[in-house]
């Protein structure tokens, strides 16, 4: 066999192992799961419970002050004050704040927990807040339903030519009325440093693993995990509403021909929209998002009665809708702006009009 | 020219290793956990090409992380209904109708994003200013968040490189280099326990619910409760006001056609400046009928 024979050999070996080496990259893409029961949109108040993390034998993992599991390797990672599971849970509030939840303020789920009955020396009494149904959390916490979430992982391992960081996220979303479980989902990743990332030369082969124990690299990789285990949620969905138009109004009024309301009137208020969409109408800041009803596809009607003590001076009737993914359109009706002042001020002019629809009750 | 070209460079470096280090803050002795807890975020300020989707997630970046630290925040709503913008000349309104302690102004400076096919640098230039309601500045933080990567700089890690260098074109880098953003500049601020956080009032009550048919079919819903709340009926995925016509009872009317019968279970809410709120959900047919109101169920301390 001649020396052009191995060349060859060698040649192939190489594009070999070149091929195998993409392969191992590709399959090697995170793990999520996630089942979600329920529409988004529909606006649950959303109480986000203290997140956690369990040591290896099961127990809750409580910090001390002075113990910080993002920790600092002088010379290679920043320090970062928090834990991970307090970390992640303000990632993941970040993230739920995209969604149509009414999410809680912290310290609001905090105080009532810790006035509520769950409240040890320390602190929260995290064990006994697992071990609460939802139900009753949220009747301590005035809530629709509890999110949940455990750090399953949180690793930075480091192999001489490779280290490795791992970031496990399980989380639950439970509803108080009825305790099912409306979304949950499990996520795990990794983001590695050295060999498998193409190293140029010996130098980087050494220094790179150590520079992947960095703990900005575990901390954008929980970034990346929240995202992707959230995204169910989100009902602005970026990537699905670039294929769709965003919603327009294309005429709107309302029928004040003299812009003054009776206080036992009405105020009729039309719009000619996107179909499907959520349409509603204010008047300046006083009267907000009073609903409109989609009566035929683009056609969207919605009626304002004044109640007692209802009073507003040249105001604007302001129109919005809104798809799916969040964006909104508006359009003010007309330039004619609105008056309601109480009986016997102004005469009124009402114009009269049959009922928008047929059916009656 | 040459020498010229050298200083320009060395100047370029010395400004860039200052970009990259960490905040610059000054506090007055004002601004700690105890007098300051209730802010006002005001309309962040951001250049004008900023998409809306990237101001949305800066502002709820800021708001995860003071809430985190354990300020509460003015609904937004309320803020929206006097500032429009960060300056908010009006701003006297909100501090005269609410417990506020402090505005809280975010102004963004400029948003880098610097893509050379091999290497990118991505940066968020801003700072934060908290202003007390009788307008003595308590707190200014300035500080960039940058990020870079690609071939270029990560030039030990080709695979790496490229895997960035894709990851680059999404919106992903943004929200993350927008969170360490908030998250930097906001631990620049003092840390409210939940043990030391002030209870803002009494917890939100719901009393009664009753549904008065009016004439022509339409509806008058009033809800008995705490007086001087902001009182919200979801109705057709919207929220929309109840009037407070008298102390604790507000009240709003509606006319809801037939075919979004599904409507009839609505949903009530009370809900105070700082977000501590109630809910009920009623039948509208039975209250209609003469069924008793429902007793409040659910309050939240605060």
């Amino acid at each position: 066999m001649s020396v052009g024979y191995f060349k060859m050999l060698e040649d192939r070996l190489a594009k070999l192992l070149l091929v195998c080496f993409l392969v191992v990259q590709i399959s090697c893409a995170g793990m999520y799961k996630q089942e979600l029961s329920f529409d988004p949109a529909e606006p649950l108040r959303v109480a986000v419970l203290p997140f956690y993390q369990l040591t290896p034998s099961g127990e809750l993992l409580t910090m001390r002050d002075d113990v910080y599991l993002i920790d600092h390797i002088p010379g290679v990672s920043e320090k970062v004050e928090e834990s991970p599971a307090r970390f992640v849970q303000g990632l993941v509030e970040t993230e739920l704040r995209q969604t149509g939840f009414d999410l809680m303020p912290t310290v609001a789920v905090e105080s009532a927990l810790l006035h509520g009955g769950f409240r040890t020396k320390q602190g929260i009494n995290l064990k006994k807040v697992l071990e609460a149904d939802a139900n009753t959390l949220c009747r301590v916490i005035g809530c629709d339903a509890v999110f949940y979430g455990r750090i399953s992982k949180w690793e930075r391992a480091y192999y001489v030519v490779q280290s490795v960081s791992t970031v496990g996220l399980e989380v639950r979303l439970v509803r108080a009325a009825d305790g099912a479980a409306i979304f949950s989902a499990a996520s795990e990743d990794s983001d590695s440093r050295g060999l498998t990332k193409g190293p140029t030369g010996y130098t980087s082969l050494v220094i790179e693993p150590i520079r992947g124990l960095d703990s900005g690299i575990i901390t954008e990789l929980a970034s990346k995990v929240v995202k992707e285990t959230i995204k169910p949620l989100e009902t602005r969905r970026s990537d699905k509403a670039a294929l769709v138009a965003p919603p327009v109004i294309f005429a709107s009024s309302h029928d004040a021909v003299s812009g003054s309301l009776a206080t036992d009137g009405r105020l009729v208020v039309l719009a000619f929209a996107t179909p499907g969409a959520s349409a509603a109408f204010s008047i300046g800041s006083y009267i907000r998002d009073v609903p409109m009803f989609e009566t035929y596809p683009g056609h969207y009607i919605g009626e304002f009665y004044p109640v007692e003590g209802d009073r507003f001076e040249m105001e604007p009737v302001q129109i919005s809708v809104r798809d799916g993914f969040g964006r909104t359109a508006q359009q003010t009706a007309t330039k004619l702006k609105v008056s309601l002042r109480p009986q016997g001020t102004s005469g009124a002019m009402l114009s009269k009009r049959g009922d928008f629809e047929k059916g009656k009750r | 020219m040459k020498n010229q070209v050298k200083s320009l460079r060395l100047a370029a470096m010395i400004l860039l290793f200052f970009s990259a280090c960490g905040p610059r803050a000054k506090l007055q002795p004002e601004f700690d956990g105890v007098q300051v807890q209730t802010l006002a975020l005001l309309p962040i300020s951001v250049p004008e090409e900023t998409r809306s989707e990237r101001r949305r997630f800066l502002r709820s970046a800021f708001e995860s992380e003071l809430a985190a630290r354990g300020y509460r925040l003015l609904d937004e709503s309320l803020v929206l209904t006097v500032c429009r913008d960060s300056a908010c000349a009006n701003r006297s309104q909100l501090a005269a109708a609410y417990p506020i302690s402090a505005f809280v102004d975010v102004k963004i400076s400029g948003i880098e994003r610097n893509n050379f096919v091999l290497g990118f640098y991505n940066a968020i230039e801003g700072s934060l200013n908290a202003s007390t309601p009788t307008g003595k500045v308590i707190a200014e933080v300035e500080f960039t968040e940058s990020k870079r990567g690609g071939l270029v700089f990560d030039s030990g890690q080709v695979i790496q490189a490229i895997k960035e260098q894709y990851e680059n074109y999404g919106d992903w880098n943004f929200n993350s280099l927008a969170s360490g953003f908030a998250e930097e500049i906001v631990a620049q601020l003092p840390s409210i326990s939940s043990a030391a956080a002030r209870t803002l009032g009494s917890a939100p009550v719901i009393q009664n619910v009753s549904v008065k048919p009016r004439r022509g079919m339409v509806d008058e819903v009033c809800v008995s409760g705490t007086p001087g709340l902001r009182a919200l009926l979801f109705l057709n995925k919207r929220m929309t006001n109840l009037r407070e016509v008298s102390s604790g009872k507000y009240c709003g009317a509606y006319r809801i056609p037939p075919k979004y019968a599904p409507e009839k279970m609505l949903i009530v809410e009370l809900r105070s400046a700082f977000g501590a709120a109630v809910r009920e959900v009623f039948d509208v047919d039975s209250i209609r009928a003469g069924a008793t109101g429902l007793r409040s169920r659910v309050t939240e301390s605060m």
